[in-house]
Formats: C-alpha cells, structure tokens, sequence
C-alpha cells in the first residue's frame, strides 16, 4: 500500500499554494547565493514573511490562526519600516526572526495540507488547470469536427 | 523613543510571536494525531454481523466506491448533481457507519463532523475511508 506521505494532492497543493508564493524570494536567493559579494537583505526577508503570513492568516479557516498570523505580520512590518529608516546594525537578527518565521509557516502549512488532503480527504479543486483540460478537449473535438 | 527602545521591543514581540507560531504548529500537530488516533480506534474496532448484513455492507462500498469514483471526475456542478441525486445512498452509508461505530462520544461527534463536511467529494471520500476501515475487520457470525 502506498504511504499517505506520498499522496499527489497533498504535494501539488504544497507547491502551489505554499511554495509558489515564495518563488520571487527563492529566485533571489538562489541569485545571490551564485553571485559574488551579493547576499539576500534582511528587508527581504522581513517582507516576504510578512506577506506570506498574511496571505496564509487571511486564508485559513481558523480564527485563532487567522489572528495569530496577522499579528505576527503586524509585527514584521515595522521592523521593516525601522529597517529601511535607520542604519541598525544588528540585522542578522532581524534576518534569523525572519527564518525562523518563515521555516515555522512553511512546516505549518505542511501540516495544514496533510491533514484537509490526506486525513479530511478533501478535494483539491484548482480551476485553471480544470478549465485548461476542458479547453484542450474542446479544441480537440472541433479538430475532429 | 529611541531606535535601541524600538528596537528592544519589536525584538521582545518577535520572540512572543515566535512562540505563538511554535502554539500554532503544536496544535495542529496535536489535532492530526488525534484524527490519526481516530482512525486507528475504528481500524482496531471489530464488528459483529451476519452474512447478510456483511453482503449488504459490501454492496454499499462498492456503489460508494463507484460514486466516487464518477464524482472525482466530474466538474463541480455535475458533481454536485450527481451527489445530490445519490443522497440516499450517502445517508444509507452514514447511517451504518453510526450504527456500526463503538467509539468515544467525542470521537463520533468529531466523525459526524467530517461525515457532514460541506465539500461535498470530500464527505464521500472521507466517508468511503471510515467505511472501508469499519468493514475490515468484520467478524461473521
């Protein structure tokens, strides 16, 4: 019998609703990681772990999520603001708050798509691929016609 | 207010925030071990019935099954449709899984829950998956 771990809905609604969202940021990352003296800033970090939390908090189906995630961003925010207006010298720090966020967001997020697709056994509906099938079989059958 | 005062303070918000984000991911850990908990109560559950009532429960899955199986292809206004053109069905299934099921109160209420879910593919799967567990280990009388 194949693992629960292994199921196909549970991956695709990993990467498209989790992952995708960060792929500006990973490009970046993955930029200055092969570029000489250049390294990802803490603002960006800052930033797109704000969204990303909001983004997560206005999606989610509990309150008491919802909240917490939006409190969180509410946090972030004006560490970017003071980010950008001063100089702080201490902006690893910023950039480690930042990681640990992100990390903890993402292995929720995991979490969350494991027990709706796997344990709930809910539907994954993403329409733009649906519409595109249809589109395809249309096509198709006027090709016949 | 200082920038070391400002600093100071989203620095100490950030580690509440942490912390409330470490409460998020432990209660829905705790909530997927419990579901998980769940189903392996019913797989441990054995049920008593006649051949007749076996047959019976058999035949069910398997329209269940075929059902699904029809639904999972389906767009979701077809889909719907032909859910609500099966609702007998549904409520026939869910009625044996109530019958059938020995478990803490709070275990059926959470199931019943799910059982009623308003994704409608969703409350088919999730009922096939509980229904398939119940009758697998099934004693003949």
């Amino acid at each position: 019998m194949k693992p629960e771990i292994l199921n196909s809905k549970l991956w695709i609604a990993f990467l498209l609703y989790s992952l995708l969202p960060l792929f500006p940021f990973f490009i970046e990352l993955l930029t200055s990681l092969f570029t000489p003296g250049k390294s990802v800033k803490a603002e960006t970090f800052l930033i797109t772990t704000s969204m990303y939390l909001i983004g997560k908090g206005i999606a989610n189906e509990n309150f008491l999520f919802f909240v917490v995630f939006l409190l969180i961003a509410i946090i972030l925010l004006p560490l970017y603001g003071l980010l950008i207006a001063t100089s702080t010298p201490n902006q690893h720090i910023f950039m480690i708050i930042s990681i640990i966020f992100l990390t903890l967001v993402i292995v929720y997020s995991f979490l969350e798509n494991y027990k709706i697709y796997v344990i709930e056994c809910r539907p994954l509906e993403i329409k733009f691929i649906k519409n595109l099938i249809s589109l395809t079989n249309d096509v198709n059958q006027n090709n016949n016609v | 207010m200082s920038t070391l005062s400002i600093f100071i303070v989203t620095l100490s918000l950030s580690i509440i925030g942490v912390l409330s984000m470490c409460l998020v991911v432990g209660l829905t850990i705790f909530d997927i071990r419990k579901l998980k908990k769940l189903e392996k109560q019913i797989e441990n559950q054995s049920i008593i019935i006649n051949d007749q009532q076996y047959q019976e429960l058999k035949n069910l899955k398997k329209k269940l099954t075929q059902l699904s199986n029809q639904a999972n292809k389906l767009e979701i206004e077809k889909r719907k449709r032909l859910i609500y053109e099966n609702e007998s069905l549904i409520q026939t299934v869910r009625q044996n899984i109530e019958l059938y099921l020995n478990v803490e109160p709070s275990i059926k209420k959470r199931i019943n829950k799910l059982l009623r879910q308003e994704s409608d593919l969703g409350k088919i799967d999730y009922m096939l998956k509980i229904f398939t567990l119940l009758i697998n280990k099934k004693i003949i009388n």
